[in-house]
């Protein structure tokens, strides 16, 4: 009978001590845990970080102004549509130094939407470098 | 070269309240302690605060270059006293002539000085008397008289109006013994000394001055 429990005192002993190792190990295995969610928190701050560089970058590459069609407006109608293109061409060239501009077909859509007689009084452009002096011009459109 | 975006008195119009040399910065009171340090830290000269003809409009009213001073008739004698007892190394003078505003009619460097075209001879003659630079004529930048407003000089580069021709540039440049450039500042703005303030140590532009407006600024004042 002794003998039978010392077994089991030695048993429950041990499965105590195998209980005691399992409690040490758990904080071990959470700050092991802790550590991963860490660096991955580190690589997506680094990764929104990089994004962000990447459209600041953009952003400067791409100039956004606003255009005034006012004086384009003023004087023969049929030749307003027309006005504004030369306008625009004249404005980048001033603003930028640029020796050729070249106009995107949308932007030049977009002016004479409502007919080439009633043109758009104001536009937003986005002036983009694509050579030395020679620019590209393209309708900006609101980005969410 | 330093350069920086800068606003006096909430306003992007900064050069109609400096001027400055190589060794001098003048400028009425200001209260921002910021606007000062960066001022002292961008153009790295001794800063006189003072008002010109109890005016505000510095830049407007004072002209010179590393070597002399030139105030408007208009001046008060405490502030031309206040101005000479701080500068000690440049001479201070008075030019005695009919137009005050001696920022808009005179375009100078240690070299040369373009004048208003309707000063008589007579005033022509005070004015190369009291500033004894080797070259002085009167003349007009880009079909626009008052030349000291639609250009900024020093005497290793400047910048001027952005409509003048490719022969009126090559001729301004060999006049002020410098590389000239053309340009805007402000957002498109040709008077380019109401937005742009500059000696050899660094540039300050006006605070709506734009991205591509400041890369020609840069080329323009770079060495």
């Amino acid at each position: 009978m002794t003998e039978q429990n010392n077994q089991e005192v030695q048993e429950v002993q041990n499965q105590q001590t195998t209980t005691q190792q399992q409690v040490e190990q758990q904080p071990q295995k959470q700050t092991e845990v802790k550590q991963e969610v860490q660096q991955e928190k580190k690589s997506e701050k680094k990764e929104q970080k990089t994004a962000e560089k990447k459209r600041a970058k953009k952003e400067k590459d791409n100039f956004e102004m606003v255009v005034n069609f006012r004086r384009a407006f003023m004087g023969r109608r049929n030749v307003r549509a027309r006005r504004t293109l030369n306008m625009i061409r004249s404005i980048v060239k001033r603003h930028f130094d640029a020796e050729r501009v070249i106009i995107d077909p949308t932007l030049a859509r977009a002016v004479s939407t409502n007919g080439r007689d009633k043109i758009v009084r104001k536009v937003r452009i986005n002036v983009r470098k694509v050579g030395e002096k020679i620019y590209l011009v393209t309708l900006a459109l609101k980005s969410e | 070269m330093n350069l920086d975006k800068l606003s006096i008195f909430g306003t992007d119009n900064i050069g109609i309240y400096v001027f400055t040399n190589d060794k001098y910065t003048i400028l009425p009171k200001i209260d921002d302690r910021l606007v000062l340090d960066k001022i002292q830290e961008v153009l790295k000269t001794e800063v006189i605060q003072t008002t010109v003809a109890k005016s505000v409009l510095v830049g407007i009213l004072v002209s010179g270059n590393n070597d002399v001073i030139i105030l408007p008739k208009t001046i008060t004698d405490d502030e031309y006293q206040s101005i000479k007892q701080q500068a000690k190394d440049v001479r201070v003078e008075i030019l005695d002539i009919k137009p005050t505003a001696l920022g808009n009619i005179i375009l100078m460097n240690s070299h040369a000085a373009l004048l208003y075209k309707e000063l008589t001879d007579v005033e022509v003659e005070k004015i190369r008397k009291v500033i004894q630079v080797e070259a002085v004529k009167r003349g007009s930048i880009a079909n626009i008289i008052t030349v000291g407003s639609v250009g900024v000089v020093t005497d290793k580069a400047g910048l001027v109006h952005v409509d003048v021709t490719e022969e009126e540039l090559t001729e301004l440049s060999e006049f002020f013994k410098v590389k000239l450039d053309t340009g805007t500042v402000n957002f498109g703005s040709v008077f380019i000394r109401s937005g742009l303030i500059a000696n050899k140590n660094g540039v300050l532009v006006g605070s709506s001055t734009t991205g591509p407006e400041i890369l020609r600024i840069q080329r323009a004042f770079n060495d």
